[in-house]
């Protein structure tokens, strides 16, 4: 498959930036916005397989942007991964309502995610 | 009674029931009354819970003048009693034949099931003409139903009342609850985000072991330091709210401090960041020291959180601006961004505690969902304000005022003060306090004065020290270091508390650094008032014989500024004068002390000693070489850093200085000691000098020395046109100026002292150069937190020749200052 690309929407700065060095370690093209507004406005230019969601976000948070991409028929493919702090059940359930693929709370374990959407998208790569 | 009847009197009074509240029921009964006893007309009053008063709830079949005669005035309890007194009485009803016009008029009282009368029906012109007794029977019953209903529909009322009110306690408690969440998010979202960070890029540095090259693994640690240092920052805020909560403000220490030089160091921690966004920060900072007295640490918090969102909400190549502006009494702080401004509706809001802006997962104050509430806490803490401007416009506003100074204050001085003056003893004493700190380089200083009422001393006015300790110390006479003091009217110097045998131990660890204490008696009229105690020298150091001949001279002068306000009424301008003169040494202490500008005039101090100035000299000499350039601050900014020629105007009136210095001073002077040393301080041996163009012997000794302290210390420091020469070179410079400019004798003296503390110098001169901002700025050069490294036993010496040629040709002091 082409190799993945990843959109990663995060306003924490250095957050972001060892989130975009990992998966670009690992070999994906890497993209990132601070809010959901920047994320919005990159998604149709950038397409990428995966976007890494934080969810607590100013200007457009989370959950907003997740439901605006996922009323467009075009990202219905697209693998969500809402990134929080928060750990309530239901706001782990708001985020899958909302259209999110899946749930990782802060902190997290980079490997672990980096493995986890390996895992994602090598099942479309084989299909 | 016929069955229609029957039929009629059921069906209305089953309406009753229907009623859903009290207007409609009282019309209601008033209706069944006139219909079941046979009148065209009829009123209902009831009685008023809360003062008695009848008051007319409903009417039927009235109209006209007789509705508008009723609405005209209500009947009192008395007045009731007095209508039915009058009345005949048949069953529970009363008769009045004679009423107005001959025609009849009948009452029927209603009563509670505790016999208390509630209200009264009145009923007119019977329908048939005259009273039908048949009928009158009925009204026993009608009026106990009545009373029933309507006690009923006041418990109804009451309840639905309570109801309401439960509801609306009920949603505040849920909005309450979703505020609570909403904060407990923004505290998970603070503290994980960082902690997120933190292991990515602890994870990042291992699974990168040994193939990650240096200047990448430095910028990761780098990043988690800062990163820990963040997370640090949010525990710290929590816990001040925590304390905003549930601890007095008054556990935090204040200090004295330069606004404009907290907004320097938030703008330097900005710095990346401002680069990132190509955010262009502009500050808008006063020429002089903004002083203001408060906790720091606080103040910092504040400033930083304003500009961290100003940073935050304006867009890439955006403007921030952050200004401090200073008016009478008050400092203001603005911080400004080029964002899309904040909404009308929240501006109140974004202070409060619970509060994000719609109450979900949108954070407002991005790197921070309790910065503002915290500010707030903070400014408050400091008896200020912080609101935002311009709401619904972009480029928010945020504006901070501040007291300039807050002196901890308990109560008047013991005697002779005049009711209404209150606020200028207050200022004085404040002022007082914080020249000794800034005079005596140290962290805590006090006045006490006697206190009748509870026969010890306490605490008056304090720089330093919490307001729980100000409220709490007593002092009695003849015990401690201050009541010894106090009695004995002699200073007390303490090296080292803990070994000094004359007084127990009895600091409090929490507020006292040091162990180094000074106490000084205030006197008036030559009599002990109170006491003048300096905590925590910089550095640890420890208080030495100079540092108990400044503060002598200082206490004669508060001493002095008192005497004046207590003669208050007879000269007002004396006090202000008085206190101007106090802030000005304030100013300009703060403005220039140094390190190494403090060595330099111990060296002068010990040379008065050595020519055999006797005590009082000596003290006079150890403020007047504080204060000498006392004048220069009623200079105008153009001579600031200045580097280019003055003109003919300029000069005269920077010549000038020293006798305006001299007069400003004059109010707090018994003698003429230091007024004469500060106002020739620039005279020169030969004649050459200003304002007098004194020579030789007949300048003082002071001004003498004053002028090699003066000249050794500004060509050490440089001036705007010259850097620093180095120690040796300054030596050669005044040796050879012996005789022209300085006094021989003296001036050979001052170079003994010189080169006895050569090495300090030579270190001094190199901390200044390494750590005294730069040398064109004015500003406070003391060390923060006064740490000063100690003295290396092997000091590097200076390489560089720093010397321009020009300095050793024309040596500095004549043409700029």
């Amino acid at each position: 498959m082409a190799t993945p690309r990843v959109l990663i929407v995060e306003d924490e700065l250095s957050l972001a930036r060892i989130l975009s060095f990992s998966f670009q370690n690992e070999g994906y093209i890497v993209a990132r916005a601070e809010d959901g507004v920047e994320c919005m406005n990159k998604i149709s230019t950038f397409r990428p397989d995966v976007v890494l969601m934080d969810l607590m976000m100013p200007k457009l948070d989370g959950l907003e942007t997740i439901r605006l991409l996922r009323a467009n028929e075009a990202h219905r493919d697209l693998i969500i991964i809402a990134v929080t702090a928060k750990s309530r059940p239901v706001d782990r359930v708001a985020a899958l309502e909302a259209g999110a693929d899946f749930f990782v709370k802060k902190p997290f374990q980079i490997s672990a995610l980096l493995e986890r959407v390996g895992s994602m998208l090598t099942p479309r790569g084989v299909s | 009674m016929t069955s229609e009847e029957l039929d009629r009197l059921f069906r209305s009074t089953t309406a009753f029931l229907r009623c859903r509240d009290q207007t409609e029921l009282t019309a209601r009964i008033t209706g069944v009354f006139c219909e079941v006893l046979g009148f065209d007309a009829g009123l209902l009053r009831l009685r008023s819970p809360e003062d008695d008063r009848f008051v007319l709830w409903a009417t039927t079949g009235m109209a006209g003048a007789e509705l508008e005669e009723l609405h005209s005035w209500d009947l009192d309890l008395p007045g009731v009693e007095e209508l039915l007194e009058a009345c005949h009485r048949v069953g529970w009803c009363y008769l009045d034949e004679e009423a107005e016009g001959g025609r009849p008029r009948l009452y029927v009282p209603l009563l509670t099931s505790e016999q208390e009368l509630l209200g009264l029906v009145e009923l007119r012109n019977p329908s048939s003409g005259s009273i039908d007794h048949d009928r009158l029977r009925w009204g026993d019953r009608l009026a106990e139903m009545s009373a029933l209903l309507l006690e009923a529909m006041v418990e109804r009322e009451e309840l639905a009342e309570a109801s309401r009110e439960l509801s609306t306690a009920h949603s505040r408690i849920d909005d309450l609850e979703t505020r609570q969440q909403a904060f407990l998010d923004g505290v998970s979202h603070e503290l994980r985000t960082p902690l997120t960070s933190i292991q990515a890029y602890c994870e990042g540095l291992l699974s990168q072991e040994g193939e990650m090259d240096e200047g990448l693994s430095k910028r990761f640690l780098h990043v988690i330091l800062e990163e820990s240092r963040r997370l640090n920052d949010r525990v710290e805020d929590l816990l001040a709210i925590a304390r905003g909560d549930h601890a007095p403000p008054s556990s935090t220490r204040r200090l004295r401090f330069d606004l404009r030089e907290v907004v320097r160091e938030v703008h330097l921690r900005l710095t990346p960041i401002l680069e990132e966004k190509h955010i262009q920060a502009v500050l808008d900072l006063p020429g002089q020291p903004v002083l203001m007295e408060g906790e720091r640490e606080g103040i910092a918090l504040v400033v930083q959180e304003l500009m961290d969102n100003a940073v935050k909400f304006s867009p890439e190549g955006g403007r921030v601006v952050a200004a401090v502006v200073e008016d009478e009494g008050e400092v203001e702080l603005r911080v400004e961004d080029s964002g899309e401004g904040i909404p009308e509706s929240e501006s109140t809001r974004i202070f409060e505690r619970f509060y994000q802006v719609d109450g979900s997962t949108t954070r407002v104050h991005g790197g921070q969902g309790l910065g503002l509430s915290v500010c707030r806490r903070i400014v408050e803490e400091h008896e200020g304000r912080i609101w935002v401007e311009r709401p619904d416009q972009g480029g928010a506003l945020f504006r901070v005022r501040l007291p300039r100074q807050r002196a901890v204050l308990r109560s008047e001085m013991t005697h002779g003060v005049q009711r209404g003056a209150r606020g200028e003893l207050l200022e004085l004493l404040d002022l007082s306090v914080a020249a000794a700190c800034e005079l005596m380089s140290c962290g805590i200083a006090s006045i006490m004065t006697y206190d009748e009422k509870d026969a010890c001393l306490r605490v008056q006015a304090a720089v330093g020290l919490s307001e729980e300790v100000v409220r709490r110390t007593r002092v009695e006479v003849g015990q401690g270091v201050a009541g010894r003091v106090y009695e004995s009217g002699e200073t007390v110097l303490i090296r080292d508390l803990r070994e000094d045998r004359r007084f127990p131990v009895q600091l409090n660890e929490e507020q006292y650094d040091g162990y180094s204490v000074l106490s000084t008696p205030l006197r008036l009229e030559g009599k002990v008032v109170g006491v003048l105690n300096v905590n925590n020298k910089s550095a640890g150091e420890v208080f030495d014989d100079d540092d108990r001949l400044l503060l002598e001279s200082l206490a004669e002068r508060i001493s002095v500024a008192f005497a004046h306000y207590l003669t208050f009424q007879k000269s007002h301008q004396t006090v202000s004068k008085a206190r101007e003169a106090l802030r000005a040494v304030v100013d300009v202490n703060h403005q220039r002390r140094t390190p190494l500008r403090e060595a330099i005039v111990r060296c002068g101090l010990a040379t008065a000693r050595r020519d055999g100035a006797d005590e009082k000299e000596l003290r006079a000499l150890s403020y007047a070489l504080r204060v000498y350039d006392l004048g220069l601050s009623t200079l105008g900014d153009e001579f600031l850093g200045r580097t280019e020629p003055l003109g003919a105007g300029q000069r005269r009136r920077l010549e000038e200085h020293a006798l305006r210095g001299a007069d400003l001073s004059s109010v707090l002077e018994e003698d003429r000691r230091v007024q004469s040393a500060l106002a020739h301080h620039h005279e020169n041996w030969d004649g050459s000098g200003y304002p007098d163009g004194l020579a030789g012997e007949s300048i003082p000794p002071s001004a003498r020395i004053i002028r090699l302290v003066d000249c050794f210390a500004a060509m050490l420091h440089g001036r705007p046109a010259r850097p620093p020469i180095d120690v040796d070179e300054a030596i050669a410079l005044v040796e050879e100026a012996l005789g022209r400019r300085f006094c021989p004798r003296l001036g050979a003296l001052f170079l003994e002292e010189v080169r006895s503390r050569r090495d300090e110098l030579v270190y001094l001169c190199r901390w200044q150069e390494e750590n005294g901002p730069g040398r064109h700025e004015s500003g406070p050069q003391w060390p923060r937190n006064g740490k000063l490294p100690p003295i290396r036993s092997s000091l590097p010496s200076r390489e560089e020749d720093l010397i321009a040629v020009e300095a050793v040709t024309s040596p500095p002091m004549e043409d700029d200052s």
